[in-house]
């Protein structure tokens, strides 16, 4: 499996072009929810993206601050079913300060058979500052692992990192049985310094394990074999 | 060794008086204030331990006087006993005021074994404590020598002649077995050797020709060791205190290779290793590492041991003099050939889980392990990483012998684990959050909540999902949830609960469990 691309990136599907091919490994992220209570989301494409990046049953690495822990909740190793990930090749670390899980974010991305480490601060993780980040950035760079940074709220300080995103949960179509439906992201991407920026809606397809984008509403396919508006009785 | 004034010298070093000012400590016995212990000046002014304290006032109307602290002397005497493992790794203690050392073998390294007591009571005094050292071939005769004889060494063989002379206070026996053998003028070892030994064994009990034949060493004593003896140890001292951080950690590193020497003969590989820095001042300081695997790679285990010393702060103003790195356990290494063809990554995976546990301590460093339960918080733990390999096949399900379905071909875990697993959150809060909800009743899906000072409306849900505690366990009656999946307007994703159904509990509470992807 995996998402890799031949350049070194992992394809999202529709926003490739903007990023000229694909997000980049081995280089930073930075994620945030684009409102308080979607944390889910946010954890959710880190996820996504991880298992895009897995290589050769790569690990990953989930780093928390124990704020960040209290504040959206710890990583969930059942949840990580949906997008595919052996909860084995997991590896939690949780770090009392920002300091800790910066560094143990930075000593996870220069280790080989590591495939993508996320790192999640609380609040705006003004730890995080431009040092920090062109630090991190330099480790992807050494490591080839996906570095993301989750941070919780969306910071307006500047960083290093390549590209920054928000995301929240995109209301889908429901299911067969009017459940919520699958999972999808609408994902903005904020910073780009390869292109430009943008809104997309990306669908979450858990059995192929990749991303498709979401069409608004189930639709019935054109009708190619009968004419669009057959009288009752022809048909009968 | 008998550190015969440690309660006075342990206030003495507090308060920084003069010596020659009597002290004495005061304590109830059975009732009374009596002095329970006092110094070498209190000594001389005619004061006992025992006498009442009326009496000693009587006799010393300027008397200085403490309560006696016996927490605080044996906590003392664990750091005394800490300080005295430079030199020798086996030493016991023995309450109230002694220690034991095994110095077999260890002697030489000090230049002999009086020269060790010498070097021993040079530094005790120079800390401010009274201590007075035998040397024997046994517990008991060593205990005997120290507390009541002249000597200090004792000749190997010459342990009865020595003895012999002592008081039968020597010997360490009950104050009552002592009382009756001074009645029948049976006042020295001595004495109690040449008599009949049956006749004395009726009389006193099997307990005093047991002292006997250990301080004899015709029956065995061992000493019972404070700390685990490692099973191999390095040390350096130096002539003059060290107390460069660099210097130090190189010390180590030079250690932690001899020690990798001997590992690799042995076959072996370290799992836990401390290393400890005496200092001159009288602290002992040590750090401790543990690996995840049996290791034998110095450069490791230096980076391990250089990780957590940079994270210590100690006061280390007047430096350390000797350092030891031992390994506490060890455990057989099976030689593994390196694969040509197969990615390397096993062992750095490894040693990441090493140093992060070595800097932010082994429980924050976890790996998840699935368990087999449905409750959603016992259904998926955290074990830290270091040991979960030798955990995982307890907590593992049973595997899955159904059909593999085509996630699981893919890599997905859907062989391991039922099929529910994607419907479960992707955050789990460890505590529950309380939340005002509005629902039908009796199970309907909430409607609108408010959560964290917000309110929420509704706009899709999927449940309920029925979860009941096993309420086997406890033998209570444990509420069962009904959790839902739910959609607000604003496009969050949550998941939910009802703790109890309408039928258990009259107004049940509800909870916000996760967050859903």
């Amino acid at each position: 499996m995996g998402g890799r691309t031949e350049e070194g990136c992992i394809s999202l599907g529709t926003p490739d072009a903007a990023l000229q091919g694909g997000l980049s490994l081995s280089e930073l992220h930075e994620l945030a929810p684009a409102s308080p209570f979607q944390h889910g989301a946010s954890l959710g494409f880190a996820l996504a993206l991880s298992v895009l990046a897995q290589a050769h049953d790569g690990a990953i690495v989930f780093v928390q601050q124990d704020f960040a822990a209290l504040e959206a909740g710890a990583l969930y190793g059942l949840g990580c079913a949906l997008f595919g990930i052996d909860p084995t090749r997991l590896l939690l670390v949780r770090a009392a300060t920002p300091k800790d899980a910066l560094w143990a974010m930075e000593e996870a991305l220069k280790t080989r058979g590591v495939s993508a480490v996320i790192a999640e601060l609380a609040g705006y993780a003004e730890a995080a500052d431009l040092t920090a980040t062109r630090r991190l950035s330099l480790a992807a760079q050494k490591g080839r692992a996906l570095a993301l940074l989750l941070r919780q709220r969306a910071s307006p300080l500047p960083s290093a990192a390549a590209t920054r995103w928000l995301l929240s949960d995109a209301s889908g179509p429901s299911d067969l049985y009017g459940g919520l439906g699958r999972t999808a992201f609408s994902v903005t991407l904020t910073k780009n310094r390869r292109g430009p920026c943008g809104t997309w809606v990306l669908q979450w397809d858990d059995d192929g394990s990749r991303f498709e984008p979401a069409l608004p509403r189930v639709v019935a396919a054109a009708p190619f074999d009968r004419p669009a508006a057959a009288p009752i009785a022809n048909a009968c | 060794m008998w550190l015969r004034r440690l309660s006075t010298d342990r206030l003495r070093r507090q308060s920084q008086t003069p010596v020659d000012r009597p002290l004495a400590l005061v304590g109830a016995v059975k009732n009374t204030r009596r002095l329970t212990a006092l110094n070498d000046a209190a000594a001389r002014a005619g004061l006992r331990a025992g006498m009442s304290f009326a009496d000693a006032c009587a006799i010393h109307p300027t008397l200085d006087w403490a309560e006696e602290g016996p927490e605080d002397d044996a906590r003392l005497l664990e750091k005394i006993a800490d300080w005295c493992e430079r030199y020798t790794p086996l030493v016991g203690l023995d309450p109230p005021d002694g220690l034991l050392f095994d110095i077999t073998g260890a002697g030489h390294l000090f230049g002999g074994e009086a020269a060790l007591a010498r070097d021993l009571l040079t530094r005790l005094s120079g800390f401010g404590f009274h201590a007075r050292v035998g040397i024997a071939d046994t517990v008991g005769a060593a205990w005997a020598v120290s507390r009541h004889g002249n000597a200090v060494v004792v000749a190997s063989g010459g342990t009865g002649d020595i003895l012999a002379p002592l008081p039968v206070a020597a010997l360490r026996l009950p104050p009552e077995t002592r009382a009756g053998l001074i009645q029948l003028g049976l006042k020295t070892a001595g004495d109690i050797m040449v008599r009949p030994r049956a006749a004395l064994a009726a009389r006193f009990g099997a307990g005093l020709m047991r002292r006997l034949d250990q301080a004899l060493g015709y029956e065995e004593e061992p000493i019972t060791p404070r700390l685990p003896v490692p099973a191999l140890s390095a040390e350096q001292g130096f002539p003059e205190p060290v107390s460069r951080d660099e210097d130090l950690l190189c010390v180590v590193e030079h250690l932690t290779a001899r020690l990798c020497a001997l590992l690799e003969k042995r076959g072996e590989g370290a799992r836990r290793m401390m290393a400890r820095f005496f200092g001159a001042g009288g602290a002992v300081e040590r750090i401790e590492i543990g690996t995840s695997r049996p290791l034998r790679e110095a450069a490791h285990l230096n980076r391990l041991f250089g990780d957590k010393f940079a994270a210590q702060q100690w006061d280390h103003e007047f430096g350390f003099d000797r350092i030891r790195v031992c390994v506490l356990e060890a455990e057989s290494v099976a030689l593994a050939q390196k694969d040509l063809t197969a990615a390397e990554d096993g062992p750095e995976f490894a040693q990441l889980i090493d140093r992060l546990s070595a800097r932010l301590g082994e429980t924050r460093v976890l790996k998840p392990m699935l368990q087999d339960s449905h409750v959603p918080e016992h259904a998926c733990v955290t074990l830290p990483a270091s040991c979960a390999e030798e955990f995982a096949p307890e907590y593992f399900p049973p595997p899955f012998t159904g059909e593999v379905t085509p996630k699981a071909a893919v890599g997905g875990l859907g062989s391991r684990h039922d099929t529910l697993a994607s419907s479960r959150p992707v955050r789990l809060f460890e505590n529950p959050e309380p939340i005002e909800a509005i629902a039908e009743i009796p199970d309907g899906p909430p409607v609108k909540f408010r959560w964290r000072r917000i309110s929420h409306d509704v706009a899709r849900a999927e449940g309920p999902e029925r979860i009941a505690l096993p309420w086997w366990r406890s033998g209570e009656p444990a509420p069962t949830r009904d959790y839902f999946r739910v959609e607000t307007a604003a496009g969050a994703r949550l998941w939910l609960y009802r703790d109890g159904l309408y039928s258990e509990t009259v107004s049940p509470r509800w909870f916000c469990h996760g967050f859903l992807p």
